[in-house]
């Protein structure tokens, strides 16, 4: 009982979380419609329009990778495993889910010392509006910690299902 | 393995860090610049007594996808070498943001001067010691900003109302172009020759070089306006720690290279001859523009830079200033 | 070739063959290579991960895929595949017919194959299924044919190999239009011949009366094209904000014209197109690594360098380079082909007076027909889910119909007017 309770609360959380990122989207349709609009109408640009929509959309598609995980959203090829079951195909499974946790971990490590490199030398997006750029590529570490945190689950489960 | 590859196995590889052109091409400034410096560094590498089967040069153009983050990637130690300018130093070093403006550096020796100022030489220094970029050489101006348009002839600011700029980011510009009362987009470089095609801009800033071996401008733009908005220095920067962790002779014996190699009066002679072509092409025209005319051109550039000039340490401005 | 360079390919096939998200297979085994063999700092790595994807002009990619599923959502697309039915459902083959001219029109509104895919996939599989068609072939008709939507412009291909080449994007656009159109003949041709040969049912002549209607029905749908190449041709907005155009334009069909799309019809295409977007951006800096390892190992120069070394005039040159991509397009998907291979040739374009637009065009096709070939098909991977369908099966389908893109490819080198007469006419 307890855990259908749990469940549910975590679906509902992944569907928030999921939405927020679609609407981050939009948001980015909209800046770049917004270029548009302020060219033609206004007789004004300005950079930050074409980035804003770059990075919005950056922001929501890395936050994404990690939910995807588990529902096998990440296509490899799997003529060869579909093949094998029992403990040879476990081993596989596990072998996959390990080797993006692995990978996860890796970007999401790596970034945090490139993020500290940023910071440190304070670099920046030289815009019309100067925007820092550790702000801005935090969009890594946090999108790719994400994904460790799924890739996790995935292992986890890998390991407890039968083949 | 051969005993060739046994001896390559032991040399420190140097990785200039190319953006956009492969090894050997001249198809930009930028590499028309830097092809000779760095054919003589490697010969130097390799026949110079000292520095003999120590070190190899590797020209490397596939990394970084852009020369902004081929820069970062220098100063974290992913290359040792790249050439490099203020439009993209900027984004370690403030300061930079001067060089670039609109109506504030007047020639290639203006700037030389103002670089050797002991305040700009402790911007250099600054960036060494904070950023990890060290500069060897300034290398030459790649051509002045000029204004290209489909739409003329454009002699005053006045002739350039209206009419759609794209300019190559940097608030000085923008702030120009708006005080002449055109629109200033600044559209990325990617798009530029597809807009000019469907008229969604009409004209943009550039330099010669850029104006016939990037964009290939003849095919689009007729007028070309020579009243100079900025310059474009260039420079060859390596990554300070490598630089500083090298023997001291060795480090000599490169930087000689860069101190007896001076291309920039070649680029000062190829942007005549480029500026003459299109003057000499039926298509195109150059208009040249009277000291009245020019004074119009540098008001409104002059407006543009203003704030960034209030803004900037009073100490950089006055070494411009006193460079003149 | 170094010890480790191997150890990084062996481990790249080896997670490849096992399973392994591709993303992560492909980027695994090229971080192995960056940071042992070309000495790349880990933090470096990461730079990549942002600085590969932050690009405008890859934006267009999840714009078109969100346009693709709004339209998908907005009811336009039944009315669509109704008039198509009308018009040449009673031929033999003609509900396959059908799905060509369908994805030939779409591929207007759209410049993303992968949302082309979707739609197909979705709206026109269950229906051919249903119609008498075995699902391989349908579902092979529908990967083949979405490759359509990258040809016909807008296409998101064109608007990446313009932009790095500095080829005008609006040019390549005309270009793609006389191959697009003559591959949707030939494919059409595949499709009759083979559906007479199956004895798939066809449906009886519709009515002029039904013709209309079905006509009427679609008009709002069939004036978005004139949009978003009119807005692009007239300087109104960009190659790649035509994208954003398109998804605010099928937000007023489905909202205001078609009625059909919901506010949850619209989250879900929002979090649809995240999900898609996020895994082809992940599996395109996977892909990137790899091209970057590639580069530093010098392995693309040295065949174009091979190409080049030929001496081959125009024609021949051409040829090569088409033979080359073609069986590139084998091994490599086509996003790092278009970035990194197709440049390597442009010198010896403008060398040989070949324009810069016509190349382009001919090289993009090849890597189309790339993107389906196994073993490294992306279209093929991505088509697999959405056709319901083993891949294997759409790829045994799917050979005719590539055999009749080839045969375009080759036809467009041999009589250049297909490509460039549109691009002349336009200049
Ligand atoms: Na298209
Ligand atoms: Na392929």
């Amino acid at each position: 009982m307890r855990n259908a309770t749990s469940n549910k609360i975590s679906s509902k959380a992944k569907n928030v979380f999921e939405s927020a990122c679609g609407i981050m989207l939009f948001v980015a349709v909209t800046i770049s419609m917004g270029e548009i609009v302020s060219r033609v109408v206004f007789k004004t640009s300005i950079d930050l329009f074409f980035d804003f929509s770059v990075w919005i959309t950056v922001w929501a598609l890395l936050f994404m990778a990690g939910p995807l995980l588990p529902e096998g959203g990440h296509i490899g090829v799997d003529f060869l495993r579909t093949r094998f079951s029992g403990k040879l195909r476990w081993g596989m499974e596990i072998m996959i889910a390990l080797v993006t946790l692995v990978y996860g971990a890796f970007i999401t490590w790596g970034s945090i010392q490139f993020l500290q490199q940023l910071y440190q030398r304070q670099s920046i997006f030289p815009r019309s509006i100067p925007i820092l750029k550790w702000i801005v590529e935090l969009c890594v570490p946090i999108g790719m910690f994400i994904f460790t945190v799924y890739a996790l689950i995935c292992l986890i489960r890998a390991v407890r299902r039968k083949w | 393995t051969s005993p060739d590859q046994a001896y390559a196995k032991k040399l420190k590889t140097i990785k200039f860090i190319a953006v956009g052109a492969g090894e050997g091409q001249e198809t930009s400034a930028e590499t028309m610049a830097l092809n000779p410096i760095l054919g003589a560094l490697d010969y130097r590498l390799r026949t110079y007594g000292p520095l003999k089967g120590k070190y190899e040069l590797k020209w490397v153009d596939t990394l970084f996808p852009t020369a902004d983050e081929g820069l970062s990637g220098v100063a974290s130690g992913a290359g040792e070498m790249i050439l490099t300018g203020p439009h993209y130093m900027e984004a370690l070093e403030p300061a930079f943001k001067l060089v670039e403006a609109p109506g504030i550096f007047e020639s290639w020796d203006h700037f030389r001067k103002t670089m050797n100022t002991p305040a700009w030489k402790a911007v250099h220094e600054r960036m060494a010691k904070e950023k990890g970029i060290t500069i060897l050489q300034w290398v030459c101006n790649i051509g002045d900003y000029y204004l290209y348009t489909t739409k003329g002839p454009v002699v005053t600011p006045d002739d350039v109302k209206g009419q759609k700029i794209r300019y190559p980011g940097g608030e000085g510009f923008s702030k120009a172009l708006k005080e002449m009362g055109t629109t200033p987009i600044s559209l990325p470089y990617t798009e530029v020759v597809t807009a000019l095609q469907t008229n969604m801009i009409d004209g943009l800033l550039t330099d010669m070089f850029g104006a016939i071996y990037f964009y290939e401008l003849p095919r689009y733009t007729k007028y070309c306006v020579k009243a100079a908005w900025a310059i474009q220095p260039i420079c060859f920067a390596v990554n300070t720690q490598w630089w500083e962790s090298l023997p001291d002779g060795d480090r000599k014996a490169m930087q000689d290279v860069f101190d007896r190699i001076d291309v920039s009066q070649f680029f000062e002679k190829a942007t005549q001859a480029i500026a003459d072509d299109w003057a000499a092409n039926p298509k195109t025209e150059l208009i040249t523009v009277s000291d009245a005319e020019l004074n119009l051109w540098q008001k409104g550039m002059k407006a543009g830079a203003a704030k960034l000039l209030k803004d900037a340490d009073p100490k950089l401005v006055e070494a411009i200033e006193a460079s003149r | 070739m170094e010890l480790i360079q191997y150890v990084g390919f062996v481990v790249l096939i080896f997670l490849f063959l096992l399973g392994t998200p591709l993303a992560v297979a492909f980027s695994v085994g090229s971080i192995i290579i960056m940071i042992f063999s070309m000495g790349f700092p880990v933090p470096n790595v990461a730079q990549l991960f942002f600085s590969t994807i932050n690009s405008y002009t890859l934006l267009a990619m999840p714009f078109f895929i969100l346009a693709g599923n709004l339209l998908l959502r907005g009811g336009g697309m039944v009315p669509l595949r109704n008039f198509m039915n009308a018009m040449v459902g009673h031929w033999p083959g003609g509900m396959a017919v059908a799905t060509i001219i369908f994805a030939s029109f779409l591929g207007s509104i759209s410049g993303s194959a992968a949302a082309c895919l979707a739609i197909i996939g979705t709206v026109v599989v269950p229906i051919l299924v249903q119609s008498g068609y075995d699902r391989p072939f349908a579902s092979g008709l529908t990967v083949t044919a979405a490759e359509l939507g990258m040809l016909i412009p807008p296409s998101l291909f064109f608007i990446l190999f313009g932009a790095y080449n500095r080829v005008s994007i609006a040019d390549l656009f005309m270009a793609g239009v006389g191959p697009g159109i003559l591959s949707a003949f030939l494919m059409s041709i595949v499709a009759i011949f083979i559906s007479k040969r199956r004895k798939y049912t066809t449906r009886e002549n519709a009515s002029w009366a039904e013709k209309r209607k079905t006509l009427i029905a679609v008009i709002p749908l069939i004036i978005m094209p004139f949009i978003v190449l009119g807005g692009i041709y007239s300087g109104i907005f960009s190659p790649t904000q035509a994208a954003s155009v398109s998804v605010f334009y099928a937000i007023v069909l489905g909202a205001l014209i078609y009625r059909e799309l919901t506010w949850q019809g619209f989250m879900e295409s929002l979090v649809d197109t995240c999900k898609l977007s996020s895994m082809i951006y992940i599996m395109f800096i996977g892909g990137d690594l790899f091209g970057k390892v590639m580069g530093y190992i010098g392995l693309p120069q040295l065949i174009t360098d091979m190409v080049i070394a030929m001496e081959l005039g125009p024609l021949g040159f051409l040829l090569a380079v088409e033979v080359m991509l073609l069986v590139m397009g084998l091994f490599f998907s086509s996003i790092p082909m278009v970035i990194i291979v197709l440049p390597l040739f442009m010198p010896s374009v403008i060398e040989l007076g070949i324009d810069p637009v016509y190349y382009g065009c001919l090289a993009i096709l090849c890597s189309l027909i790339g993107e389906i070939t196994p073993p490294i098909g992306p279209q093929l991977w991505i088509a697999a889910p959405i056709c319901n369908e083993k891949m294997g099966n759409i790829a045994r389908e799917a050979w005719p119909f590539l055999g009749a893109q080839v045969l375009a490819l080759f036809l467009s080198t041999f009589i250049p007017g297909i490509v460039m007469w549109l691009v002349y006419l336009m200049r």
